[in-house]
């Protein structure tokens, strides 16, 4: 029994020892190049989660010896599992990138991720002194100026620190390297790391330099993606994002959806296997991120690559800022720019993943102007939206909506330019490939009208590039192009159908959210033109209400092109004046919705001095009071709601101008009226700035008495009292409000 | 009904062996086009592979199909000529107004 008790207390013994040195191999779900695992997930091997059971385990499974220890830098626990992230030291110096990810439920641990170094016996005194070492990093990265040398960035860490003595000088810490981070062989070595900041160029990385031989081991960067400055070919100065590699700028963005990447094809072209071949591109690289013309404005023109990068990343902000899409798929689709695409090529293309540009020939100039850029990745969007079949009227809808972007892009990033000329600065010999307010004067003439003059028969029997271009969708593009313009912008006239128009614009950002919500949710592969027209009606349907301003335009707009009939005029609209001055009151009421139960009415905000907008009462109704504030033209609008259905939506240009000085006419001038709406009675500010008494309430009677205390003037449930015609002098004004307070007010007229 | 049978698996091998045969005349540029085309998801326009006779050559036009498809136009020895198409549609193969269209080689029908 004594024997059997002895043989039982051994084979435990094993048994245990065996579980608690190595988890079972089914458990390492992956290993490094060296072997050794970095996922385990024990599903059977039972390990607590205290210190010691971790780190005695983790000694055993990865063979570690004494000299090793883990240092707990992070615990958290999340629904029940708790997390903890283990440094490595060997005899107290840290181990680089030795870091043990372990995670436990119930306090048994479930997973083990991460990287250790074996090492077995290291000399940790080093040969090189610190300043030796640091001397060695200084030559690596020879640098004009340092952080630590310009005052004005130490005084500022100090600042922030709140120490005196924080400083940018490096300070080196004796660290533990792998030499061969990536190869299959630990190779242990002690290292120098010091974090060196320079200004000129500008970088800032850690260098860890071989504590015994001054070697650099391993360049890791801080400071990765920074903003330069690009002198671009077409549209001057533009900040750009870059990434600092090795020591160099690239263009580089990860700051936008997974990247924006602009590489140098360096010529390469369709090749002799029938593809396009674009494995020796590389990258355009800067040496301070200072991306002058002096460099890049050469015979290669390089500079064109600058217009690239920065119009790539001009497209990605316009679509997320103006209609919340995160990259042409709405989910960050790395945007690619390939520049230098054949040698005197004078075109550009979406190639179904990328964008080649040319760089142009006798004809055009390099193809990378701000609109080409947005033109073709508007190709990227509608292949993830509509997916229009390129070709006879869908593939100049294509075309048309590619144009709308690129015109939208570059009014967005550069609105000195002329929106609606389609690559105006990449021709040579003319002023634009493609007009949309002008279709007709297009480098090759397109139609205004659905089939008008230059319309293209998109029926044509094979859709041929060559002899027809695919049906004429570059040219029928036209009336795309021209619908958007006048949309947009508004326009008379008549059309080659002899049909009278007239539009009025509801300008560009409504005009393009019809657009994007027609072509990402109602456009498909087929969509014609007459498609189109009730498309787009929808859109504004959806978004500004049934029989709103806006969707009488789009109908109207279409008809212009020759598309529908004529519609019929908006039975609904806002009803107030169109032109006020800072601090003026105005009604503006809207006719009934029939089974409307709220009125949402915005206005716009900003300040005159002291005179802003705001609504006074009547919000939720029909009929809304409103004191106007800054110079400008701006919007008011009405959203009518049938509980949360929106059936309804009207707007008004209004534009508030300076005031006229000293008396005013009562009606638009309010130094020389009373307007006792709510209460408020005044002029504005160069009549007397603070003569805001009373809000929220009605008047019931108002009287006006001269310095010797007549009445001169009396209104009883008045809108508005004129004092113009009052003699210069000192007036008392006493008001009673509807809830039977009284105001006294004096004035000087 | 046996003889028909006989006549129709006969004709269709016969016509899938001219097929092939005239598939293996192409030069490989065309047949890697095609290949690498088959390879990926259908675009659009469909792309396209066309025979002319230009400057008294065969010649053979690889249109992409992507948006702003460029036209690639082939010698029989898989030599680049000249292309057209794209954004600017321009079309940098000199004279070729006078090229003479010859048939449709290949449509990408998926």
């Amino acid at each position: 029994m004594k024997t059997k008790n002895y043989i039982l207390l051994i084979f435990l013994v094993f048994i245990s020892n065996s579980v608690f040195s190595q988890v079972k191999e089914k458990e390492i779900l992956s290993r490094n190049q060296i072997g050794q695992p970095k996922f385990i997930k024990l599903n059977e091997t039972k390990i607590t989660f205290d210190k010691k059971s971790t780190d005695d385990f983790l000694k055993k499974q990865f063979s570690l010896n004494e000299n090793v220890t883990f240092k707990n830098t992070n615990e958290t626990s999340f629904n029940q599992i708790q997390t903890k992230k283990l440094q490595q030291y060997y005899k107290g110096i840290k181990i680089e990138f030795g870091q043990i990810t372990v995670s436990a439920k119930n306090n048994q641990i479930k997973t083990i991720t991460g990287n250790v170094l074996n090492i077995k016996e290291l000399n940790i005194n080093p040969s090189l002194s610190e300043q030796n070492a640091l001397g060695y990093a200084l030559q690596k990265v020879n640098a004009i100026k340092y952080a630590w040398e310009n005052q004005a960035m130490e005084n500022l860490l100090k600042e922030e620190t709140e120490e005196n003595n924080a400083t940018y000088y490096p300070i080196g810490k004796l660290v533990i390297l792998d030499k061969n981070l990536y190869d299959d062989i630990q190779e242990p070595v002690l290292a120098y790391k010091f974090d060196i900041y320079s200004i000129n160029p500008i970088s800032r990385a850690n260098y860890y330099v071989d504590a015994n031989n001054g070697e650099i081991l391993l360049v890791d960067a801080i400071l990765k993606h920074v903003e330069g400055t690009a002198a671009t070919r077409y549209s001057g100065n533009r900040t750009i994002e870059t990434e600092l590699n090795s020591g160099n700028f690239r263009l580089r963005d990860y700051t936008r959806g997974n990247g924006i990447l602009t590489y140098n094809a360096n010529h390469a072209f369709f090749d002799a296997n029938g593809s396009l071949n674009l494995n020796g591109a590389t990258d355009f690289t800067d040496n301070n991120n200072n991306w002058t013309a002096t460099e890049f404005n050469n015979a290669n023109r390089d500079n064109a690559a600058l217009d690239a990068h920065w119009g790539a990343e001009m497209t990605y902000d316009y679509f997320l800022q103006n209609h919340n899409r995160n990259s042409i798929d709405g989910s960050g689709y790395q945007l690619r720019n390939y520049v230098h695409v054949g040698t005197n090529w004078g075109n550009a293309a979406w190639d179904g993943q990328r964008m080649l540009y040319g760089d142009g020939n006798f004809t055009f100039n390099a193809l990378t102007s701000i609109d080409v850029i947005g033109h073709e990745i508007g190709h990227g969007l509608d292949q993830n939206t509509s997916n229009l079949l390129y070709e006879r009227e869908s593939g100049a809808i294509d075309e048309g909506l590619s144009d709308i972007w690129g015109a939208m892009v570059e009014f967005s990033a550069a609105p000195e330019k002329d929106t609606y000329l389609v690559g105006e600065e990449i021709m040579l010999n003319a002023n634009n490939l493609r007009s949309m307010s002008n279709p007709n004067a297009s480098f090759v003439a397109q139609p205004d009208t659905y089939g008008g003059n230059f319309w293209q028969d998109p029926n044509c029997n094979n859709p041929n590039p060559n002899q027809n271009d695919n049906c004429g969708v570059h040219t029928n593009s036209g009336i795309m192009n021209y619908w958007f313009f006048l949309l947009a912008e508004g326009g008379s006239g008549v059309n080659d159908n002899g049909d009278s128009y007239n539009v009025a614009g509801i300008g560009k950002t409504k005009a393009a959210k019809i657009v994007y919500r027609a072509q990402t949710i109602y456009f498909n592969s087929l969509t014609t033109y007459h498609d189109a027209r009730d498309l787009t009606v929808n859109a504004s349907q959806d978004l500004y209400g049934k029989d709103s301003v806006e969707e009488y335009n789009v109908a109207n707009a279409w008809y212009a092109v020759g598309i529908g009939t004529l519609p019929q005029t908006v039975t609904h609209y806002i009803q107030g004046p169109t032109q006020l001055t800072p601090g003026y009151r105005a009604t503006y009421s809207m006719n009934p919705y029939e089974n409307a139960t709220n009125y949402v009415w915005t206005i716009p905000s900003g300040c005159y001095y002291n005179y802003c907008w705001n609504i006074n009462y009547g919000q939720g109704t029909k009929r809304i009071s409103i004191a106007a504030g800054n110079i400008g033209v701006h919007e008011i609008t009405c959203v009518i709601y049938n509980g949360n259905t929106i059936i309804g939506s009207q707007y008004l240009i209004v534009n508030v101008q300076n005031p006229p000085s000293g008396g005013g006419s009562g009606g638009d001038d309010p130094c020389g009226g009373i307007d006792p709406i709510d209460g408020v009675i005044y002029p504005p500010v160069e009549c007397d700035p603070n003569a805001l008494v009373a809000q929220k309430t009605y008047f019931k009677q108002i009287v006006v008495y001269d310095f010797t205390g007549k009445s001169v003037l009396k209104t009883q449930n008045s809108d508005y009292l004129d004092i113009n015609h009052l003699a210069s002098g000192i007036y008392i004004i006493k008001a009673e409000l509807s809830n039977g307070e009284i105001l006294t007010k004096k004035i000087m007229k | 009904m046996k003889k028909l049978l006989i006549v129709c698996i006969f004709s269709f091998l016969l016509i899938n062996c001219n097929k092939d045969d005239e598939n293996s005349k192409l030069p490989s540029c065309v047949k890697n086009f095609i290949d690498e085309t088959l390879s990926n998801p259908a675009g659009s326009p469909r792309a396209k592979v066309y025979k002319y006779l230009y400057q008294t050559k065969i010649v053979f036009v690889l249109q992409y199909d992507h948006s702003d498809p460029i036209s690639v136009v082939y010698s029989e020895d898989c030599e680049v000529l000249c292309d057209f198409g794209g954004i600017t549609q321009e079309n940098n193969c000199e004279d070729w107004q006078n090229a003479e269209f010859i048939e449709n080689i290949w449509v990408d029908v998926r």
